[in-house]
């Protein structure tokens, strides 16, 4: 049987007359990864603030880990571990008193705490730094260090507000893993981001788009919902000429756009025909290209595309 | 349950980290070396300026009574005699240029009217620009005369017994009380204690909460099962450690250098502290819920800290303000502690005596810590 760890029904807060999030739902079921994916300002953080109990909702309600965050959110407080935006960890202190420190503040008593901080080292792989003192440690570091935090009273689930901002590639990718583990043994992780490609790493997402949930879903899903067509790609060292080309063909009825030395068009045609009248128009205009292929629509596309289609409505 | 215990280990661990930090950050250092220097710095002053003031005699008289006062003035070791003189034309540019800060006129029927049993007149000339030491060297100069005056009314009625017989005799004994030797450092340095308390307790505390506010630490312990009680109980208690172990520091320094006498209770005096820190913790926190950034709440610090410095009696004297400022003055926490402080360390007074200033400190605090944890409450709720 599924079991429902988060449970949003249309969530609203208002700042004055602004409306930061609007009427979202959601489930998250237990275990899973969740990811929430929007631009500056979609409502991520007011959403998670809100789940976590730092801002009253001011309409609607979520369950989180069974217990309403209005009616019970003593209980909720108990069962969620939340590592914010700014990882909030005290520069002085090393990676064992911080640990030491939000362990204590949840009431785990010293003997619990003593067995747990090289339990939760381990999982964020910190061993060997505990006595580190955490403002003299990179950034990835710092990262795994409120991770450890966030999760040494053990929660049900763990909120993560942009856990990978600012942070390089390739302590990204182990980030990603340690979540991984943590989910598989059980933990729901919710989850936001605005680095499209870490999306991948989600069970499902939601697409946040100035305050509302425009599309939600596992990704093949997404990817579905916003290309039923296919789209083509070609390398050129000439983009903006050959975005100029592409653009005259009135035929393809649909968007061309340039990523770095790559063009993407999307037409509502069936494949082969669009290839060959896009070979056709390209040599017309003078391009020069390469490696001309039908592609997946990167993140980056669908959430272009959706927000598009959300708009014009 | 809500045991007593579940409310103590996180209040605990607060604790900790926050010693951990003032530990780290030698945040320490400020706390216990800063109050220190201050009590030494302001018990110097204090007491230097009120020993060898430069000092001018206008002798006009050039009498033996006259020269007899003016003996006495040179061999007083508060007032340093440059210049002496007959002329009185010379006073005004003697004052003037700052050769010298007081002038003793002695006018030329001096010791004729002595003589003839009429009152003799003396003219104190004070410089005025420094009101403060000015009336202490004013002051001074009364008791030498005050001195004299009363030694010729002695010869005069020892000369007449023989004829009247023994006359009951009132003598006049100099005597300043509870602070004898008028040092104003015996005066200064007990409330030195109630400033660096200020800066201690409401300097640090506003700063320190609002520098967890920036970080997103307190977000972060709002999400947790924490209570904004817990919170302030852990902030709260280091600061009230430090306050009352910086009191035990200037008392112990400033009595082994300036001999500041402390003959009342001290644990009288840790008692009644304990609720001037509990005003300034709770001022303290009530500027951090106001303030968004360290700079803020450092200026709001010192815009408290102004009038508890000016209209307490710590430096001057409340009976010598405006009507207006005095009453005033009743809205300033620090100038019952200032009676308390004073009271205690030069007075030995004791609870029952200080007690419409413990009482109104109590009711301060009650106060301004109620409404702090509310304020508190709402921001971090
Ligand atoms: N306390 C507040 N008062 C007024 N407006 C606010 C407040 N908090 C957030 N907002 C506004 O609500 C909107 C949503 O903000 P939110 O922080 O939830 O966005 P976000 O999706 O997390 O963005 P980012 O990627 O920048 O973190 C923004 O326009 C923001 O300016
Ligand atoms: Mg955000």
């Amino acid at each position: 049987m599924r079991e429902i760890s988060v449970k949003a029904e249309k969530l609203q807060k208002k700042f004055g007359d602004f409306t930061a999030v609007d009427s979202v739902s959601f489930e998250v079921e237990k275990g899973e990864i969740y990811g929430f994916l929007g631009a500056n300002g979609a409502g991520k953080t007011t959403t998670i603030r809100m789940l976590c109990g730092l801002l009253q909702p001011t309409s609607g309600d979520a369950m989180v880990a069974g217990f309403s965050i209005k009616k019970d959110p003593d209980e909720v407080k108990k069962r969620l571990g939340y590592m914010s935006q700014k990882f909030s960890l005290y520069p002085l202190l090393t990676v064992r008193e911080n640990i030491e420190f939000y362990a204590g503040i949840y009431g785990l008593t010293d003997a619990v705490i003593k067995a747990r901080i090289p339990e939760v080292c381990t999982q964020v792989e910190l061993e060997k730094l505990e006595d580190k003192i955490t403002g003299d440690m990179p950034g990835g570091l710092k990262q795994r260090v409120a991770l450890a935090c966030a999760i040494a009273h053990k929660p049900a689930i763990v909120f993560l507000d942009e856990p990978t901002a600012g942070v390089d590639p390739i302590l990204r990718r182990r980030f990603w893993e340690i979540i991984g583990a943590l989910s598989d043994n059980g933990t729901t992780v919710f989850v936001t981001t605005h680095y499209m490609d870490e999306v991948e790493h989600c069970n499902r997402i939601s697409l946040m788009h100035s305050g509302r949930i425009i599309k939600e879903g596992t990704i093949p899903e997404i990817k579905k919902a916003a290309f039923e067509k296919p789209i083509l790609e070609i390398q050129t060292d000439t983009p903006v000429k050959a975005y100029d080309a592409l653009n005259k063909v009135k035929e393809f009825n649909g968007d061309v756009s340039i990523h770095g030395a790559l063009i993407h068009l999307i037409t509502g045609m069936e494949t082969a025909g669009a290839k060959a009248l896009m070979e056709k128009a390209l040599a017309a205009g003078g391009v020069e290209f390469t490696h001309p292929e039908e592609v997946e629509p990167t993140m980056d596309d669908v959430f272009v595309k959706l927000v598009k289609n959300y708009e014009a409505k | 349950m809500g045991t007593l215990k579940e409310f103590l280990v996180p209040v605990g661990h607060m604790m900790k980290k926050e010693f951990i930090e003032m530990r780290r950050s030698k945040l320490v250092i400020m706390l216990i070396i800063a109050p220190i220097i201050q009590a030494i710095v302001f018990g110097y002053v204090a007491t230097t300026d009120i020993t060898h003031v430069p000092t001018m005699i206008c002798d006009e008289d050039s009498s033996s009574q006259s020269r007899a006062l003016s003996d006495k003035f040179l061999n007083s070791e508060y007032f340093d005699i440059v210049d002496l003189t007959r002329n009185p034309q010379t006073i005004q540019g003697e004052l003037g240029s700052n050769r010298a800060k007081v002038c003793i006129r002695i006018p030329n029927d001096f010791e004729k009217r002595i003589k003839r049993g009429e009152t003799a007149v003396v003219q104190i000339i004070g410089d005025g620009t420094d009101s403060n030491s000015a009336t202490q060297t004013m002051s001074r100069a009364q008791l030498i005369i005050m001195a004299f005056s009363n030694n010729i009314f002695a010869d005069k009625i020892t000369s007449m017994r023989s004829v009247v017989g023994t006359l009951p005799s009132v003598s006049m004994e100099e005597r300043v009380w509870y602070n004898p030797e008028l040092a104003s450092a015996n005066v200064m340095v007990p409330g030195v204690i109630g400033l660096i308390l200020t800066i201690v307790t409401l300097v640090i505390m506003s700063l320190s909460i609002v520098r967890e506010k920036e970080s997103g630490n307190i977000e972060q312990m709002v999400v947790t099962p924490i209570t904004p009680l817990q919170i302030i109980a852990g902030k709260v208690i280091p600061y009230i450690a430090i306050g009352l172990a910086d009191i035990v520091l200037v008392v112990v320094v400033c009595g082994l250098i300036f001999k500041t006498p402390f003959v009342g209770s001290f644990l009288l005096l840790m008692v009644l502290s304990f609720l001037m820190i509990m005003v300034n913790l709770g001022m303290g926190i009530l500027i951090s819920t106001v303030s968004a950034t360290q700079q803020q709440a450092m200026f709001s610090s010192i815009f408290i800290m102004m009038p508890n410095i000016l209209l307490s009696g710590f430096m001057f004297p409340i009976k010598n303000m405006p009507v207006v400022l005095q009453w005033l003055t009743y809205l300033i926490p620090m100038r019952y502690y200032m009676v308390i402080i004073r009271g205690i360390f030069l007075k030995g007074l004791g609870f029952m005596e200080l007690l419409p200033q413990s009482a109104a400190l109590f009711v301060y605090g009650v106060i301004v810590f109620t409404a702090a944890i509310r304020a508190f409450r709402k921001t971090a709720g």
